[in-house]
């Protein structure tokens, strides 16, 4: 068995809901294609990420403006065989592979899709091969503090743009009852954000 | 063998023992909106008619890839 810590920032409620419980909850699963890696619990390696990302969160997703905010830590144990570290080459290869493959059986099985995601492939390869969890770093713009333009006026060639952008690596752990086991979670850091006059009008 | 290669061989064992049906509904539960293309039969009538009204003068079987259903099922000719 492999382990790691990882964290989680969500709001405070969220965590304190499922530390009383010991156990991720599938109502706090985040679902849909704009999870990169498929539907789970998704989570950081690095504490400060996760506490950046939630004060984000709260701050600037209308759902959850204001609302008391928590990071938590989680230490789970796996399969080495069902983790899938999407940022090594021969797992990169393994998936592009099997994006083209499914292109292939979808046409040869007379089957039509409306539009491909990559979280719906990491969701039915996560099925197939029984993956507890997927990780990969992925690259993020924030549109709240942009460089470029800081550094030049002129008509933009290639070379003055920077490609330095911020990166995150993100974990997901899959919602399944077996193939993981956690261990003790906690809550680590909590707090609420001053929101400024302009957001609480919203 | 390594952990990739084991994979592999899982994914391959998968696509070769699963048919269309099942294919499509794991498909479907993975999260993608996914249908069966309808099976398109040849109506030389139909044929008959378009190539009355379109003026179109052979039908070369090469091109039957270019008919197909719409999503109402109702036939269509790409020309």
């Amino acid at each position: 068995m492999a382990s790691l810590v990882l964290f989680q920032g969500n709001t405070r409620s969220a965590i304190e809901h499922m530390v009383s419980q010991q156990t991720l909850l599938g109502k706090y699963e985040s679902k849909g294609d704009k999870h990169y890696l498929g539907d789970g619990f998704y989570f950081y390696e690095d504490f400060f990420q996760a506490l950046v990302w939630v004060k984000m969160k709260v701050t600037r997703n209308m759902k959850y403006l204001g609302q008391p905010w928590g990071v938590m830590k989680c230490e789970i144990e796996f399969d080495e065989n069902s983790f899938a570290d999407l940022d090594e080459r021969e797992e990169q290869n393994f998936f592009f592979a099997e994006m083209v493959r499914l292109r292939r059986e979808i046409a040869s099985n007379n089957l039509v899709i409306a539009e491909y995601s990559d979280a719906y492939l990491c969701n039915h390869l996560s099925k197939i091969l029984d993956l507890s969890i997927l990780a990969k770093t992925f690259v993020y713009r924030d549109k709240h503090n942009s460089f470029p333009t800081l550094f030049s006026n002129d008509r933009s060639q290639p070379y003055s743009i920077t490609r330095h952008f911020r990166t995150e690596r993100q974990y997901v752990v899959k919602n399944r009852t077996a193939g993981w086991e956690i261990k003790p979670l906690e809550l680590m850091e909590s707090g609420v954000e001053k929101m400024s006059r302009e957001v609480r009008g919203r | 063998m390594s952990k990739v290669s084991r994979w592999q061989r899982k994914v391959d064992e998968y696509y070769n023992n699963i048919d269309s049906v099942i294919l499509l509904a794991e498909l479907l539960e993975a999260g993608f909106a996914v249908q069966k293309v309808s099976d398109c039969r040849i109506d030389s009538r139909i044929l008959a008619e378009v190539a009355a009204t379109e003026e179109v003068v052979e039908v070369d079987r090469s091109s039957l890839d270019d008919l197909y259903t719409d999503s109402n099922n109702a036939l269509a000719l790409r020309i």
